[in-house]
């Protein structure tokens, strides 16, 4: 269901409101049919009582009296008239007109034949009584407990009624009468303006109120994915609501565990490299005592990449930590003096372009994230290495671009992890370290940059830095 | 004469072999574990460098290489077995002379020993190592091997250029010959050299904004360069 909300705040607001909507439309058309039953039953009652009080008045008249009077009570909604004789055929004979009889019967409270002719039926509202009912019983009432309802009409209300009714003197009283259209004909706008008020109240402050609890664990999933980048990141704000708060402390003790760990191991690691430096430095002034020969010098070798390493691993552990101060850094002479070191060993670089201000920088740490990457040019590619300077608002970024092999695509990620090397064929003479990324990148992070892999246009590999100008 | 040498090391063995390596160059080689046979050694022999580890049990090698500057001009190599930026830069500021990694290779060590001992046999004045440069606008930092200019902005220099142009400013207002100038390069980390002095004094040249009327570097004709700059030493 793609109409449904994915979020939290979404869903629960969504929930509420539907419940709410729910809850109100099924009480409001509770309280509706109650009103309109009662109405029609008022209705019904008064149908009844009135045309039970003319017959009354009628029939004790004085039969000169009679005409004036029948004048006098042709009011609407009801209509009489004595001059109809009594109809033989067409008495209806239903439950709803025995039962209006009877109601009828009971005003007068002496039998009188009765008989309907016509009745109409309001089709609309099905279910609603006209007859019967506490309110239209007061005398039931008084003779004793009729339940409610034993009277009730049980079909839909009339809206127009035809009778007639046999006075005991022999006369015959025809009447009609209208029920009047209900009054409240409006109830459905002014229910659904209130139902509107209360909706969009309630939404509004279950909106707030749901918000305020999602934002917590809004917070706590950024810190989460923050969290893989930098394990340095402020503890998040224990607050919320219980559950929510409880995660929150979860999460930073998390982190402070998961933080130790990966100290501990830095640690270790840094150890074992120390340790390392002094039987190398051994091994290196005893070998001075060898003469010189192939073995020496490979052996030479061999402690020059172990060092190498040592220092790597060292410069890795220290590449995220900014221990270095940070200047007001002219790149352009930077990048050339790093240019210029670099042709000592034998790289071929172009220059391109050029920053239009100093940056806020590390030196020595962004000159080794810098050589790192040239080396990698010239190790794994050509000497022929393009390195560009381009910027915008608040980036500057540095391109180091290579006609080499290049790299798979899904490659271009992993290399960047410690101690990967991309082809494991290749030995360590010519595979460095494997650290030599994760460095550049550590680095590149540390300035609050970043540095990723792509493929060159053309062939190649891009090698792109991009540093904050702030 | 022999030169005296004091390797201040907690590493026995380390200590042995930079004996034995050291004397076979000819150093006269005195040995001590930490700061209390330090100072014994320095008491009964006139010293004339100390090599002196960083990491050190009991008194630290930061803080014995304070209060041996402090009352002395003795020169110090700080053995840095961490390679820690932050500890190098320290060392330089509590007053050694030069530092060295470890694992070093021995040549190195022995490189820095000989020019360290040139310099102290050059100007026995030395005192605290000088960290900076400060000539017209610019401030050569001698640690971090760059410029800063003006505004505090700092303009690096490739490794060649910084050892050329600490050449002319360890030398102001003197002319300097090519030949001399080639010297200076290739006197500490060997390798062939192959860019001209002409190239890099035109480059070192565009790093200080040179302009031509009033050159900070002039060139003497078929003499060589010098900086016309009063230069100021900090330490």
């Amino acid at each position: 269901m793609k109409i449904l909300p994915r979020t939290l705040f979404g869903q629960i607001l969504l929930a509420l409101l539907a419940g709410l909507i729910a809850a109100q439309t099924v009480g409001f058309w509770l309280m509706l049919d109650d009103r309109v039953r009662l109405g029609e039953r008022l209705r019904g009652t008064y149908t009844a009582q009135r045309v039970a009080g003319f017959i009354s008045l009628i029939e004790h008249a004085h039969p000169d009296e009679r005409d004036r009077l029948l004048h006098a009570l042709n009011i609407p909604p009801t209509s009489l008239t004595l001059d109809e004789p009594w109809h033989v055929a067409g008495s209806i004979d239903t439950a709803d007109t025995r039962a209006f009889i009877a109601h009828v019967q009971k005003e007068l409270r002496e039998p009188l034949t009765m008989q309907v002719l016509s009745i109409r039926h309001n089709s609309q509202r099905a279910k609603a009584l006209v007859f019967g009912g506490r309110h239209a019983q007061p005398v039931a009432d008084e003779e004793g407990d009729t339940p409610i309802g034993e009277h009730d009409y049980p079909g839909p209300p009339i809206v127009f009624l035809l009778g007639q009714a046999k006075l005991p003197d022999g006369a015959v009283l025809t009447f009609r009468h209208t029920i009047p259209r209900p009054p409240n004909v409006d109830w459905p706008l002014r229910l659904g303006v209130l139902l509107l008020v209360l909706v969009v109240s309630v939404a509004l402050l279950a909106g707030w109120a749901v918000r305020r609890l999602t934002r917590p664990l809004a917070s706590l999933a950024d810190a989460a994915s923050g969290l893989a980048r930098n394990l340095e990141q402020p503890p998040l704000p224990e607050t919320g609501p219980l559950e929510v708060a409880r995660a929150a402390q979860a999460f930073n003790s998390m982190q402070r565990d998961l933080k130790r760990y990966v100290e501990t191991r830095a640690q270790a690691l840094a150890a074992v490299s120390h340790d390392l430096r002094l039987p190398i430095t051994r091994l290196r002034l005893r070998m001075e005592k060898l003469a010189d020969s192939e073995l020496k010098s490979k052996m030479e070798h061999d402690l020059a990449e172990m060092d190498d390493m040592i220092g790597g691993t060292l410069a890795f552990l220290r590449a995220g930590t900014n221990q270095e101060k940070a200047v007001r850094l002219d790149l352009n002479a930077f990048l050339e003096s790093v240019n210029e070191d670099m042709l000592a060993v034998g790289a071929n670089i172009r220059l391109h372009g050029e920053a239009s201000q100093p940056i806020l920088a590390r030196p020595q740490a962004l000159r080794r994230c810098l050589v790192n990457l040239l080396d990698n040019a010239r190790r794994y590619a050509s000497a022929d290495i393009d390195m560009s300077v381009s910027e915008t608002n608040d980036h500057l970024t540095i391109r180091i671009e290579d006609r080499g092999a290049g790299m798979p695509l899904e490659e271009m990620e992993r290399v960047f992890e410690p101690y990967v090397r991309l082809e494991s064929s290749r030995a360590r003479h010519t595979g460095g370290t494997g650290l030599g990324l994760a460095i550049a990148r550590a680095i590149a992070r540390a300035h609050g940059g970043d540095l990723v892999l792509t493929a060159r246009a053309g062939g190649g590999l891009s090698a792109i830095l991009t540093l904050p100008k702030q | 004469m022999e030169k005296k040498i004091l390797v201040v090391d907690d590493d026995p063995e380390l200590r042995q072999l930079l004996h034995e390596y050291l004397g076979g160059w000819g150093y006269s080689v005195l040995l001590a574990s930490d700061g209390v046979q330090m100072r014994e050694q320095l008491e009964h022999h006139t010293v004339d460098l100390v090599i002196l580890d960083l990491m050190l049990p009991g008194e630290d090698g930061l803080s014995l290489c304070r209060n041996l500057r402090a009352q002395s001009s003795l020169p110090i190599l700080m053995l840095t077995a961490s390679g820690d930026e932050l500890n190098r830069i320290i060392g330089l500021e509590m007053g050694a002379d030069d530092y060295i990694h470890k694992p070093f290779i021995p040549r190195e060590l022995l490189a820095r020993v000989k020019n360290i001992l040139r310099r102290s046999g050059d100007n026995s004045a030395a005192g605290a190592p000088v960290k900076a440069l400060h000539f017209a606008n610019w401030i050569l930092d001698l640690n971090a091997h760059h410029l800063i200019d003006a505004n505090g902005v700092v303009v690096s220099l490739s490794s060649g250029e910084f050892r050329l142009l600490k050449a002319l400013a360890d030398r102001p207002q003197r002319v300097l010959s090519r030949d001399q100038l080639l010297e200076i390069f290739s006197g500490r980390e060997a390798g062939p050299f192959d860019r001209t002095i002409d190239v890099m004094i035109s480059r070192l040249r565009r790093r200080l904004g040179d302009d031509s009327e009033e050159p900070l570097i002039k060139t003497v004709r078929n003499e060589g360069y010098m900086l016309a700059a009063n230069v100021e030493r900090h330490t």
